[in-house]
């Protein structure tokens, strides 16, 4: 198992960007572009960035939302309007300013010249995995498998469409609108039984995740994951954010993760 | 320019503001962010005589202006605190005052005399009152229990001892009394409020521990009236905590009788938040000509 990167809450800033642009792709969908950044901002694919969503005391706690990439000193993010605080980000308009804390919490082993990693993202899960492709070395090679309910969801992927890289989209939907019809979970086990993989990567609803932990088990590979915690403070300081670890211990997602060893993770959780 | 200067027993703080405990941890966290030197002391998460693992998962709910959780005091022990935290707090000038807790009198004892020979550790805060553990409420619940415990820990140290009250009892201020019958330096009120949150979807409780305690900006009005009884009917100082989000929190609280405050949940909304709330009181006693600190103190009282 490769090293996880070590967590880098020191690198953490809290700063105010401001919105330079919302893009809507599907109902509650939308990529949201922050600029003025601090100088010299960057991340390790996997990061977070923990945002305020309001100034008054509703909703209370910050929002964490995985970094999709940085790139002509803007910070993207992929995210999806699930309750009260996401719908506050998406009401948002150009020229505001928001709140910001980070990058936080751990990453994604970077993808080496000549190795192939598997991925596996849904929903908005694919964000982090995209930012790995963004960050791999030249001469990496991989296969994404990207799921969402319908093909309007997918992004503009141009921006990730690597000439110096080897890597290869492979879409399912739950209505069948772009390739795969079903789990994208169901392309991954395909895939790891044919091709050789160093490891594999997940992010997206613990379900999806554990079946993906399922396919390493039985290709006998490595996996990290991205894990989904409700969190407190971001900052490692509360012990709210945990999860549970094979040996029983109680783990922080905020800064030991949340990219951890997949073979680390108590799966069955009551 | 104001002084905010204040004094807690033995203790010189050089302005009223710290961390709650707990919402801060050993303080390492929020070191890249600012400069923990400001702070008037620093309050570390709950130290007990041995390692301990804390409550299953989910810990944390999110409710309107307020937070539940159940932590379950999740710590390194008294000697994993000495070997792993110590030599990072040493690098920082603020009085360290150590939050304790135990299963029973003869562990609270334990910890207190194991970390009073470190020279680091410059008071004591025991914690009567955590609702997330079993057995740590009936101390702190009952006038004789909290006389018992804080008598045992008073020959345990000569370093400043504060109680610190949960407002779960039916008279926290007679608690308070206790406390200072039997040689508390000072009382910290409150610890969080017990309470619970159900997923109607799962038919079941939200915490893995079940119950929890709420803090935030929600119980804010119950730690004021708290902190006011107690310095109606204490002479020893009372360090107010419970809600305090910004500077005229804080200052709602002295004007109430406290002589110091934490700052809790508003850590994790924004880090800075201690720092703000220091900018923000001494702006406000600047804008209306208040000198020192001693001077809001109690000021709300008749
Ligand atoms: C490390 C990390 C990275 C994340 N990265 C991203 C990201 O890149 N993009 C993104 O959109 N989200 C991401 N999330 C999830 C995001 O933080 C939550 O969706 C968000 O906090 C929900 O806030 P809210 O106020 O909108 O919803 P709330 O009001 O808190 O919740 C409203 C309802 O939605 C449900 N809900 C909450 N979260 C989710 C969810 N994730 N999916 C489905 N239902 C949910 C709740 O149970 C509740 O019923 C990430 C979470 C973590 C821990
Ligand atoms: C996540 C969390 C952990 C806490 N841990 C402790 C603790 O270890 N010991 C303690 O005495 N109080 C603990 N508390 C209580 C706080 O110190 C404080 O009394 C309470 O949260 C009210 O203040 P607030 O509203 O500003 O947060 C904790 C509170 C929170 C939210
Ligand atoms: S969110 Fe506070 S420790 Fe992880």
């Amino acid at each position: 198992m490769p090293h996880l990167h070590h967590s880098c809450q020191e690198q953490a800033a809290l700063f105010q960007p401001v919105i330079a642009d919302i893009q809507d792709y599907s109902r509650g969908l939308f990529l949201l572009a922050l600029e003025d950044l601090p100088e010299g901002f960057s991340f390790k694919a996997g990061q977070f960035v923990h945002i305020r969503v309001s100034s008054s005391d509703h909703p209370l706690l910050r929002r964490p939302i995985s970094i999709q990439r940085v790139h002509q000193g803007r910070l993207e993010l992929l995210i999806r309007e699930v309750g009260v605080g996401t719908q506050l980000l998406h009401l948002s308009k150009p020229g505001d300013r928001l709140d910001v804390l980070g990058p936080l919490g751990t990453a994604f082993s970077p993808i080496q010249p000549g190795e192939r990693v598997l991925m596996a993202g849904g929903g908005v899960g694919v964000a982090p995995l995209l930012a790995v492709i963004d960050q791999a070395a030249v001469g990496a090679a991989g296969d994404l498998c990207y799921g969402v309910s319908t093909a309007s969801e997918i992004q503009e992927l141009d921006p990730f469409q690597r000439k110096d890289c080897f890597f290869t989209f492979h879409f399912s939907t739950d209505d069948g609108s772009r390739g795969h019809q079903g789990f994208c979970t169901d392309v991954a086990r395909l895939l790891a039984g044919k091709q050789v993989y160093n490891r594999i990567y997940t992010c997206g609803p613990w379900i999806m995740m554990q079946k993906v932990f399922e396919i390493a088990c039985g290709a006998g590979l490595p996996v990290e994951a991205s894990l989904e915690v409700q969190m407190g403070c971001g900052l490692g300081a509360c012990l709210g954010c945990v999860y549970q670890s094979t040996d029983g211990e109680f783990i922080r997602s905020c800064i030991d993760g949340p990219v951890v060893d997949g073979y680390t993770v108590e799966w069955e959780r009551a | 320019m104001a002084s905010l200067e204040t004094r807690i027993g033995m203790l010189h703080l050089k302005n009223p503001v710290m961390p709650a405990s707990g919402t801060f941890g050993y303080g390492e966290e929020f070191a890249p962010l600012f400069d923990l030197n400001e702070l008037g002391a620093i309050v570390s998460k709950a130290v007990s005589l041995h390692p301990r693992p804390g409550n299953l998962p989910p810990r944390l709910v999110e409710l309107k202006s307020s937070l539940l959780n159940s932590i379950g005091l999740q710590n390194p022990g008294a000697e994993g605190f000495l070997r792993e935290k110590i030599p990072f707090l040493e690098g920082f000038e603020p009085p360290l005052i150590v939050n304790v807790v135990g299963n029973g009198i003869e562990e609270y004892q334990e910890v207190v005399e194991k970390l009073d020979e470190c020279p680091r550790v410059d008071g004591f805060e025991i914690n009567l009152s955590c609702p997330n553990v079993k057995r740590g409420l009936e101390f702190g619940t009952t006038h004789s229990g909290v006389e018992r415990i804080t008598t045992a820990l008073r020959q345990s140290t000569r370093k400043p001892l504060w109680v610190k009250l949960s407002p779960n009892v039916p008279d926290p201020a007679d608690l308070g009394k206790a406390a200072e019958g039997a040689g508390a330096d000072a009382i910290v009120a409150i610890n969080t409020l017990g309470g619970m949150a159900v997923d109607i979807e799962k038919k079941r409780p939200i915490l893995g521990a079940q119950f929890g305690g709420v803090s935030g900006p929600a119980v804010k009005p119950v730690a004021l009236k708290i902190v006011w009884n107690l310095y109606k009917h204490l002479t020893i100082p009372v360090i107010g905590v419970g809600g305090i989000m910004n500077g005229r929190d804080a200052i709602e609280f002295l004007m109430a009788g406290a002589t110091a405050v934490q700052v809790g949940t508003a850590n994790f909304i924004n880090p800075c938040a201690m720092i703000d709330i220091l900018r923000e009181i001494r702006s406000w006693m600047d804008s209306h000509e208040v000198g020192r600190l001693e001077e809001l103190i109690g000021a709300a009282h008749p």
